[in-house]
C-alpha cells in the first residue's frame, strides 16, 4: 500500500514538473508582447526595451523559466507586473471565493435536481414529467452569461433585492456574503440541475424496476417509505459520482460567472492575467490549478484504492 | 414538497422572462437627450463611502512607472501635482504656489513651492522634496517619465521652497508636463523606506491616502487628516472597483452597488438617462479616434522607414480619397447615436489650442472618385482595416467600409484582439489600423509622437520635414496664441497628407446616483473626489 501511495505521488510530481514546463511555453506562445500591455500609451521603443529589460523578457526562455521554477519551488510565484502585488498572496485570496461558489452551485444543483429527478421517475408520463424534462432541457441550453445577466436585471436592477456584484467575505458577513453569492450559484448551478435531475431520473427508474424494491413493496412497506429509503437512497449513489465528475466543469464555468457578476475569484483572476498578458501572474495562477487538479486525482485514486483493494492489486504488481 | 419545487422553479422561470422584457422596454423610453446634464452641486454632508467602477485595473500606482489612464483616475485623488487644470482645462498652481517663471531664454524654470503643506504620512513638502521626485522620474531605470521630462537637463532646490529647473532651449509642453504625473511629487521618507516598491503603499500629498489593494477587483483611500485642505473633503472613504464589462459598470450603477461609473458604453446610455435615481455627466475627450494608414513602416517601429508599396501608401490622393469618402457626421449618429464628436483632426475642440477657424471638408463623394481615378489605380482598391473586436468598433468598421465603397474602395476587416493589434502596428504589419488616444493638454503630445518623422509611437512610418520644423517651432514657441495657429497649420498638413485620417473625439460618460454631489469632472476625463460627497438628506 505504501508502495503504491510513493509511486502515485512520483508520477504526480512528473506531472506537475511537465504542467510547468507547458505552462511557461505556453504563456511565452501568447501573440501580443507583455511589454505593450505594460507600456499603456506610451509605447515608444525606447519604452519597451526599458519595460523588457527591467523584466527579464529579453532573457532567453530557459533562463527565464529556471529563475521563475526556482522561486516557485519556494512559492515565491512573483510578482504581478502591472499592480506589483504578489502573485501568491492574490492566488490564496482568491481560491477560498472560487471553491465557496463550486459548493454552493453544486447545494443549488442538488436541491433542484434531485426532488425534480425522483418526481419525474415516480410519476412517469406525467405533466410533472415532462415539465421537469423541459426544464432541465432549458437549464442546460441557457448560456451562463445570458442567466446572469437576465438575474441581475431583474432582481438587482428592477427589484432591488440582492447585489449585483462584488463578495464580502464569509467570515465578515454572514447574511452579506450569501446574498452576493445567491444569483451566481443559482446561475451555476442550474446547468449542473439539469444533469442532477437527468442522473436522478434515470436511475430512479431502474431502481424503481428492480427487486428489492419490489421485495419492499411486498413487505408491505408505505409507497413513500420505499421511495425514500429504498429507491432514492441507492439512486443517490450515481448522483454524487456525477457531481463529483462536474467539479471540474464548475471551476470552468466559474470563470463566466465570477465576471459576470465581478467576483474577485480564481477564474476572474485568469482572464485578467491573459488579457494583461501579466507572465507572473498567468503562471502562477494556471500552475495553481493543474497542481490542484493532480492532487485531487490523487486522493481519489487514494481513495478508491484504499475503498477497493483489487484496484491497488492490479496497479501493484509487486 | 418536491412538486413545489418544480413549479416554483417553472414560476420563477417566467418571471424571469416577462421580467426581462419589461427592462427592454426600459431601455427604450430613454429621453436620448445630447447629454450635458450638470452634475448635482448641492451641499455635500460629512462622511460616508463613495463606491466608483473603474473601466479598468490601474498598473502600479507610483507615478514614476504609472502608465494607464484609468490610473490616472486614482492618482486625481491621491497624488496631487505642481500643477493642475480646472474646468476650462487651463493649467494652473496646486502644489506650486504659481505659474513657473520662465527666464534665461527658456533655460530656466522657476517654480515656487506652497508652504506649510504636509505629505499623507506627516512629513513636510519643500523644495528638497519636489527635487527628489523630480529626479526619481527623470532617472529611475524604466521611468515612464523620463521622456516626458527629458529636455530638463538639472534640478536644483534654491532654497526651501524654490525649485529651478535647467533646459537647453525652451520647451512649452513642460508646464503641461508637470500638471499630470511628471508633476507628482512623492513623500521622501515613502520613497527611502520603499524604494521601487513605492507603490505597495504610495504617499503623496491628497485629500485621499492609500489604505489597500486587491489585485483586479478594488483600491480603497481614505481621508487624509494631513491634506491641507482637508476642511473641504467630505468622505471618509473612496473606494474604486474595477468592472471591466461597460454593461457590468451601468448595472451595478443603476442597481445602487456603486455610486459613480465612469466611461459608460454609449449603448447603455439610454437605460441611465432614463433612470430617474441616476445622473449623467459627458465631456468630450482631449482625445481622438482615428485610422493609421501604414505608409512607411515597411521594417517595424524605430527601423528606417521605406514605402510600404500598398495603394495607400504610395497615393497621397487614395488616402486623401478615404478621407473625403468618410461621413463623419453620420458615423457619429449611425454607430454611436450621436455620442460622439465628429473632427478631423488631432486637436479636440475642446483643448485651449484649438482653432476655432479650422473647419473640416463635408463628404465628397464625387471628389473623392475623381481622387482615385486620377492615381490611376484600378478599382475596387483593396485595403486592409485592423481593428478592435468589440461590437462598436466592428460596427464602425462596417460603417467604414460601406462609405468608402462607393468612392471605389474594398476595405476588408481584420479584427484583431487589442494586444496582438498593437504588436503588428508596431511592427508594420498592417494595412490600416483603426487607433486612438486618450489626449494630452498640450497639443505637442497629440501629434508629435504620431506623425513626427521621430516619433516614438508613428506607426505609420510617416516623414515630412516641412511638418516636423512646424511641430519643432510649436515646441519652442511660448505664446499661446502663436501655438494654436502653429498647430492648425500643422493639423491642415496633416489632413493634406492624411497618414492619419482623424474621425471623431469620444465623449466621457460618467453616471452617478442622484444623491452624489460635488464630482470635479473636467476634459481630461479624470474623477476628483475632493469635495465630492452624499447630499444632505439622502
Amino acid at each position: 500500500m505504501r508502495r503504491f501511495f510513493f509511486r502515485k505521488v512520483g508520477a504526480a510530481l512528473i506531472v506537475v514538473f511537465l504542467a510547468s514546463i507547458i505552462v511557461f511555453a505556453g504563456t511565452r506562445a501568447l501573440p501580443g508582447d507583455p511589454a505593450l500591455v505594460l507600456a499603456g500609451e506610451d509605447r515608444s521603443p525606447q519604452a519597451l526595451a526599458d519595460i523588457r529589460a527591467k523584466y527579464g523578457l529579453d532573457d532567453p526562455v530557459p533562463v527565464q523559466y529556471a529563475s521563475w521554477l526556482g522561486h516557485a519551488l519556494t512559492g515565491d510565484f512573483g510578482e504581478s507586473r502591472r499592480s506589483g502585488i504578489s502573485v501568491g498572496g492574490t492566488i490564496l485570496d482568491r481560491i477560498p471565493i472560487t471553491l465557496e461558489l463550486a459548493l454552493l452551485s453544486i447545494l443549488v444543483a442538488l436541491v433542484l435536481g434531485i426532488p425534480a429527478g425522483v418526481i419525474a421517475a415516480v410519476k412517469r408520463g406525467s405533466a410533472a414529467d415532462y415539465a421537469s424534462g423541459t426544464l432541465a432541457l432549458a437549464g442546460l441550453s441557457i448560456p451562463h452569461f445570458w442567466l446572469g445577466l437576465l438575474l441581475i436585471l431583474v432582481f438587482a436592477v428592477n427589484l432591488r433585492w440582492l447585489p449585483a456584484s462584488g463578495y464580502v467575505p464569509f467570515v465578515e458577513d454572514p447574511v452579506e456574503n450569501l446574498r452576493r453569492m445567491a444569483m451566481p450559484a443559482l446561475v451555476l448551478g442550474t446547468g449542473v440541475s439539469a444533469i442532477v435531475m437527468r442522473q436522478m431520473r434515470s436511475s430512479m427508474l431502474d431502481s424503481l424496476g428492480a427487486d428489492y424494491v419490489r421485495t419492499a413493496r411486498a413487505k408491505g412497506l408505505s409507497e413513500r417509505q420505499v421511495i425514500v429509503s429504498h429507491a432514492m437512497r441507492n439512486s443517490l449513489l450515481t448522483v454524487v459520482t456525477v457531481v463529483g465528475l462536474q467539479l471540474g466543469a464548475l471551476i470552468s464555468g466559474a470563470v463566466i460567472t465570477e465576471q459576470i457578476f465581478v467576483i474577485p475569484g480564481f477564474g476572474r483572476l485568469t482572464i485578467e492575467a491573459v488579457n494583461q498578458r501579466d507572465y507572473a501572474l498567468i503562471q502562477g495562477v494556471v500552475f495553481v490549478a493543474a497542481a490542484g487538479y493532480v492532487v485531487i486525482n490523487l486522493l481519489v485514486d487514494t481513495l478508491y484504492s484504499v475503498l477497493n483493494p483489487r484496484i491497488r492489486v492490479s496497479g501493484d504488481p509487486g | 414538497m418536491s412538486r413545489i419545487v418544480i413549479w416554483a422553479t417553472a414560476a420563477v422561470a417566467a418571471a424571469l422572462i416577462a421580467a426581462g422584457c419589461g427592462g427592454e422596454s426600459t431601455t427604450d423610453t430613454g429621453s436620448g437627450g445630447g447629454g450635458g446634464g450638470t452634475a448635482n452641486q448641492g451641499p455635500a454632508k460629512a462622511g460616508g463611502t463613495m463606491t466608483v467602477a473603474l473601466a479598468e485595473d490601474p498598473d502600479l500606482l507610483d507615478p514614476t512607472l504609472a502608465r494607464t489612464f484609468v490610473g490616472r483616475i486614482v492618482f486625481a485623488n491621491l497624488c496631487e501635482k505642481l500643477y493642475d487644470v480646472n474646468d476650462k482645462l487651463a493649467i494652473v498652481p496646486q502644489l506650486a504656489a504659481s505659474m513657473p517663471k520662465i527666464t534665461n531664454g527658456g533655460k530656466t524654470v522657476t517654480i515656487d513651492i506652497r508652504q506649510g503643506l504636509k505629505f499623507n504620512d506627516g512629513t513636510t513638502l519643500d523644495a528638497k522634496a519636489v527635487k527628489t521626485s523630480l529626479d526619481r522620474h527623470r532617472e529611475l531605470k524604466a521611468s515612464s517619465r523620463a521622456s516626458e521630462l527629458e529636455p530638463v537637463k538639472s534640478v536644483r532646490a534654491v532654497d526651501s521652497d524654490t525649485v529651478e529647473l535647467r533646459l537647453d532651449g525652451p520647451y512649452a509642453p513642460l508646464t503641461a508636463q508637470l500638471a499630470d504625473r511628471s508633476g507628482m511629487v512623492m513623500s521622501p521618507k515613502q520613497l527611502d523606506k520603499l524604494g521601487e516598491k513605492f507603490s505597495s503603499s504610495p504617499v503623496c500629498v491628497g485629500p485621499f491616502q492609500y489604505v489597500s489593494r486587491k489585485e483586479g477587483d478594488q483600491i480603497v483611500l481614505k481621508k487624509a487628516p494631513d491634506y491641507y485642505d482637508a476642511s473641504k473633503v467630505k468622505l471618509d472613504r473612496l473606494v474604486f472597483r474595477i468592472f471591466e464589462e461597460g454593461s457590468a459598470r451601468s448595472a451595478n450603477l443603476r442597481s445602487g452597488d456603486v455610486n459613480v461609473a465612469e466611461r459608460l458604453d454609449p449603448t447603455d446610455l439610454a437605460a441611465i438617462r432614463a433612470d430617474s435615481n441616476l445622473q449623467l455627466v459627458d465631456r468630450t475627450s482631449l482625445g481622438y479616434q482615428g485610422i493609421t494608414i501604414n505608409v512607411g513602416n515597411k521594417n517595424g517601429l524605430g527601423e528606417k522607414y521605406e514605402n510600404v508599396g500598398t495603394p495607400l501608401a504610395e497615393h497621397k490622393e487614395l488616402r486623401q480619397a478615404l478621407g473625403l469618402a468618410l461621413d463623419r457626421d453620420a458615423i457619429s449618429k449611425i454607430v454611436f447615436q450621436g455620442n460622439v464628436v465628429p473632427g478631423c483632426g488631432p486637436l479636440s475642440p475642446v483643448s485651449p489650442y484649438y482653432d476655432k477657424g479650422f473647419k473640416c471638408p463635408a463628404r465628397d463623394l464625387a471628389k473623392a472618385k475623381q481622387l482615385v481615378q486620377q492615381s490611376g489605380v484600378p478599382t475596387p482598391v483593396p485595403v486592409r482595416l485592423m481593428l478592435n473586436t468589440d461590437a462598436v468598433t466592428l460596427r464602425l468598421g462596417q460603417t467604414i467600409q460601406a462609405m468608402a465603397k462607393e468612392a471605389g474602395f474594398n476595405v476588408q476587416l481584420q479584427p484583431t484582439e487589442f494586444t496582438s493589434a498593437l504588436d503588428k502596428g508596431d511592427a508594420g504589419d498592417f494595412d490600416t489600423f483603426q487607433l486612438g488616444w486618450s489626449g494630452r493638454i498640450d497639443p505637442d503630445g497629440n501629434i508629435q509622437q504620431f506623425v513626427g518623422s521621430t516619433g516614438s509611437q508613428n506607426d505609420s512610418g510617416y516623414t515630412n520635414d516641412a511638418l516636423d520644423k512646424v511641430l519643432d517651432q510649436g515646441r519652442g514657441e511660448l505664446d499661446k496664441a502663436k501655438r494654436t495657429q502653429i498647430y492648425s497649420q500643422a493639423s491642415q498638413m496633416i489632413m493634406d497628407e492624411s497618414p492619419l485620417i482623424y474621425l471623431y473625439h469620444d465623449k466621457y460618460f460618467t453616471g452617478m446616483g442622484k444623491n452624489v454631489t460635488g464630482v470635479q469632472f473636467f476634459g481630461d476625463g479624470l474623477l476628483r473626489f475632493k469635495e465630492a460627497g452624499f447630499t444632505t438628506g439622502s
